[in-house]
């Protein structure tokens, strides 16, 4: 195993580090913000996934569905947000069910709308080449979905450190009911978190089109790892959502290369450490888990 | 004066338990193939229901994984009686105390965290073993399965019983699962079952007054892993194949719902909600194949507007309709009036 | 004189570089009534939590009837004879008061193990609910649901499920906070009856409570300990005075 080897696989590492981070970031701020655990988080992946299909089949350009379908996710979430998740705000548990049912139906109008079958999204032209590093190639689209997941990350932080709006997100995670007694105005804040957490959702599932084969039961296949991202990190930060996905995207990529023998379970077992050591995550914030 | 009794009874439950359990073994002797195979999926989803049930209506350990530990038990029966050939006999109570030890291993982790974070982390956890189940194809035949049929089957033929008959397997699991409910229902009804519900309301509480919460938890867990890991085992002998679905979400989910649908913390309740789920399942499935968008839709409908499930509106409006009787009481044509609108 | 119930010495915490509770001492004998005031923020609920084991001291000892509880968890000093009650109510919800009580005691007999008897018949426990309740004023709701009680019964319950251990050092923790006059007269005739061989120690912020039950009462200010003394001695005292009409004028 040569250093070369080591820095492909470090890059196809940090590919699905970004990827996991687009989705566990949202699902791990609105849930530490709110408590809610939205398990259709991952539905929002795969119908940006799909929409990302729809739309490259019809214009012929990836470019449109980049922007357009993000946007049509965060259009589905909105309308969720609206008619079923403000219903029964404060019942966490039942918020919940509510988008653990969701995903039964998501799964299903997807195979009504698109059927059973596999599909997959060309990469655009544009980024249909390979660049040469570590004396190997590497495909340039899957350095444009590390850029896309670097962006995201400094976005963010810049978002949630140096804006007011950042600014009341976290105060709201630190300590909900202070927040709201300084007057804070929490209900708009988780709105645009909401959003801004299924628009990540959406794009996620967009850059990871061409690289996965799109297709009904993608969103589970998603969930699991980004749960285990978000428990490892410890719900609620910016930073535990990174240090989780990059915790399970190298785990993932190293596992099989490094100890064959454990493959696909490393990324359990990590987590089952962490529940053993850590339980509220390696970067809890002060609330934590409750 | 001293009450006679600290609970209250609820003769509701033991009426519903009659009639559903009679229905099933009046019908069973007189059922097709067909039904029989239904009337079998409805005994061992009910033991694999209402272990849930003890698990998230009493204890309050909301559980998106116990498919898990019906894997578990799966997939013991089938390495202990099929692959090194140990009569199923001892291999039964082998592969339910498998599953007992995985739950108090998986129960000691998950139980350091609690509600919603406690969803996430049980759904994982099952999550390993299909992705374990999946790719072991040596001796298991991963995602594509093992028959194992002709050596799975419990054999009772020493004392006149024949399980390879159909009626008498329905049977066999039907008796299985009333066992089982009643086990539950009796444990419910003991300090043990009173102190978890006590949990569940507040746990807190409970630890002020000196209880280890914690090992209460791995204890109500590794009952209701004991228990799902039977249904595995009654499941493959009831196909006679494997497969890993049987430890999949989907299957964890369907149960959680049957649960919520049926009324979470009364047993009852989730023994109505398998009797429906079932037949509605089958029924629905001659219709369309997207099943699991009906199921969902359904599901989220009433864990919105009745979240105390059938069993909770069913009690309700038993109680009400009783008030209003004492309340009415000379004047009957309150109720005629009531009845003819 | 005997050796005391309750024994703190050093008693010490904080959180980052923010010291709550700095250097506390206190001690109280078998049967005595005191209590721990302050001012907002003085550290008081952090003291209290640190005695019933929700908190952790960084530095201190505990000891309750000579045996040293500082390393306990709260389940482990409840059944060394330390109680506690709650200053929010925290209570079984769902359950009738009987239930409540009877499963409380169930707990605190260390029977939570039992699965081969009936719970809803078992007289004797009961019997013994029933004597918890009447000891806290609730023999007439002993069928209400708990959630159903008005806020001062319901707090009289908190005292109840406190009580059911047969603890020696009860730990009040604001007793009338939210209370209207009538329920906090009510109140305070419950625990001016309670068993005169139970030790207690009130958190209260209710001044005419605290002088009215306490034999002996702490001043908290900043975590650290300013007076100890009789309710004479606290009320002339020049040091208390500062602190109250200092910080908590209003």
């Amino acid at each position: 195993m040569d250093l070369n080897f080591l820095g492909i696989q470090l890059l196809n590492g940090l590919q699905l580090s970004m990827l996991l981070f687009m989705l566990a970031v949202g699902l791990s701020v609105v849930f530490g913000l709110l408590d809610v655990l939205n398990l259709a988080h991952a539905t929002f992946y795969m119908f940006g996934a799909y929409f990302a299909l729809m739309v490259s089949r019809l214009t012929g350009d990836f470019w449109v569905a980049l922007v357009v379908a993000p946007l049509l996710v965060v259009l589905i979430g909105i309308v969720f947000y609206e008619t079923l998740l403000k219903r029964i705000r404060g019942n966490h548990m039942i918020q919940a069910l509510v988008t653990f049912g969701l995903l039964f139906v998501g799964f299903d109008l997807v195979r009504m709308i698109w059927g059973n079958g596999f599909h997959s999204v060309p990469e655009p032209a544009l980024l249909a080449f390979s660049v040469p590093v570590f004396g190997q190639t590497f495909p340039a689209y899957r350095l444009f979905i590390i850029g896309i997941g670097l962006l995201t990350v400094v976005l963010l932080y810049f978002g949630l450190e140096r804006t007011r709006l950042g600014a009341v997100v976290r105060a709201g995670v630190d300590d909900r009911e202070t927040a709201m007694l300084l007057g804070i105005n929490i209900d708009r804040a988780f709105f645009i978190t909401f959003c801004v957490g299924t628009f990540l959702a959406g794009l996620g599932g967009v850059v990871a089109a061409p690289v996965f084969t799109v297709t009904p039961g993608m969103d589970i296949e998603i969930l699991i790892p980004v749960l285990i991202v978000v428990v490892i990190g410890g719900p609620g930060s910016l930073k535990g959502a990174i240090l989780g996905a990059l915790v399970v995207g190298m785990a993932d990529t190293f596992g099989p290369v490094l100890i064959p023998q454990l493959s696909s379970f490393l990324i359990y077992l990590l987590m089952a450490l962490v529940l053993l050591f850590r339980p509220r995550g390696l970067l809890p914030t002060r609330s934590g888990a409750h | 004066m001293i009450p006679a009794r600290i609970t209250k009874r609820d003769p509701l439950r033991a009426v519903i338990l009659i009639l559903l359990f009679g229905a099933a073994f009046v019908g069973a002797p007189v059922a097709n193939h067909y039904w029989l195979e239904i009337l079998t999926e409805i005994g061992i989803l009910l033991i694999f229901v209402v272990g849930i049930d003890f698990l998230v209506g009493y204890t309050g350990l909301i559980t998106l994984g116990h498919a898990g530990f019906m894997g578990v038990g799966a997939y013991s029966l089938v390495w202990i009686a099929h692959i090194q050939g140990i009569p199923v006999s001892i291999a039964m109570p082998l592969a339910i105390l498998a599953g007992a030890v995985v739950a108090v291993i998986v129960g000691m982790l998950v139980t350091r965290v609690s509600g919603v974070f406690f969803i996430m982390v049980t759904l994982a956890m099952s999550m390993l073993f299909y992705s374990w189940a999946f790719k072991a194809r040596r001796p298991f035949g991963g995602d594509d399965g093992l028959s194992v049929a002709g050596t799975i089957r419990l054999d009772l033929s020493s004392i006149g019983i024949d399980l390879d008959d159909q009626l008498t397997f329905c049977l066999f699991v039907l008796v299985i699962a009333l066992l089982i409910y009643l086990l539950f229902e009796w444990l419910v009804r003991t300090p043990f079952g009173q102190t978890l519900g006590a949990i569940r309301q507040n746990e807190n509480r409970v630890r002020a007054l000196g209880c280890p919460v914690g090992v209460y938890k791995v204890a109500a867990f590794t009952v209701a892993g004991a228990v799902a890991a039977l249904a595995g085992a009654l499941h493959v002998q009831s196909t006679e194949f494997l497969h890993p679905n049987v430890s999949y979400w989907i299957k964890s989910g369907e149960g959680l719902i049957i649960v919520i649908v049926g009324g979470m913390g009364t047993l009852v309740g989730p023994v109505i909600g398998t009797f429906l789920f079932v037949l509605f399942h089958k029924g629905v499935e001659s219709l369309t194949t997207h099943w699991q968008f009906w199921m969902g839709l359904t599901f989220i409908v009433i864990v919105i507007f009745a979240p105390d499930g059938i069993y909770g509106r069913l009690r309700t409006l038993a109680g009400s309709r009783k008030r209003k009787r004492k309340l009415h009481q000379p004047l009957d044509e309150e109720a005629d009036v009531r009845a003819d609108a | 004189m005997s050796a005391p119930m309750l024994e703190v010495a050093g008693l010490r915490k904080a959180f980052g570089s923010l010291i709550v509770t700095d250097g506390v001492d206190l001690s109280l004998a078998a049967g005595e009534r005191a209590a721990v005031i302050g001012p907002n923020g003085a550290g008081k609920t952090t003291f209290f939590n640190l005695l019933s084991g929700e908190l952790k001291a960084d530095a201190g000892t505990i000891k309750l009837d000579g045996q040293a509880v500082t390393a306990l968890s709260p389940d482990r000093r409840a059944r060394a004879g330390l109680a506690r009650s709650f200053q929010k109510n925290n209570l079984f919800a769902d359950m009738t008061v009987l239930e409540s009580l009877a499963t409380a005691i169930l707990v605190a007999d260390r029977r939570m193990r039992v699965f081969w008897r009936s719970f809803g018949r078992d007289k004797a426990l009961s019997g013994r609910a029933v004597d918890v309740a009447e000891l806290v004023g609730l023999a007439d709701d002993l069928e209400t649901t708990v959630k159903h009680l008005s806020y001062g019964t319901q707090r009289q319950l908190e005292i109840g499920l406190a009580l059911v251990g047969r603890p020696k050092v009860l730990l009040l923790d604001e007793p009338t906070s939210g209370m209207s006059p009538e329920e906090t007269g009510a109140m305070k005739a419950l625990i001016a009856g309670l068993p005169a061989e139970l030790t207690i120690l009130l958190v209260e912020h209710d001044m005419d409570v605290v002088f009215d039950l306490a034999h002996s009462i702490t001043v908290l200010d900043y975590g650290q300990v300013v007076a100890v003394g009789t309710p004479n001695e606290i009320r002339q005292s020049a040091v208390v005075r500062e602190i109250y009409l200092g910080t908590d004028a209003a």
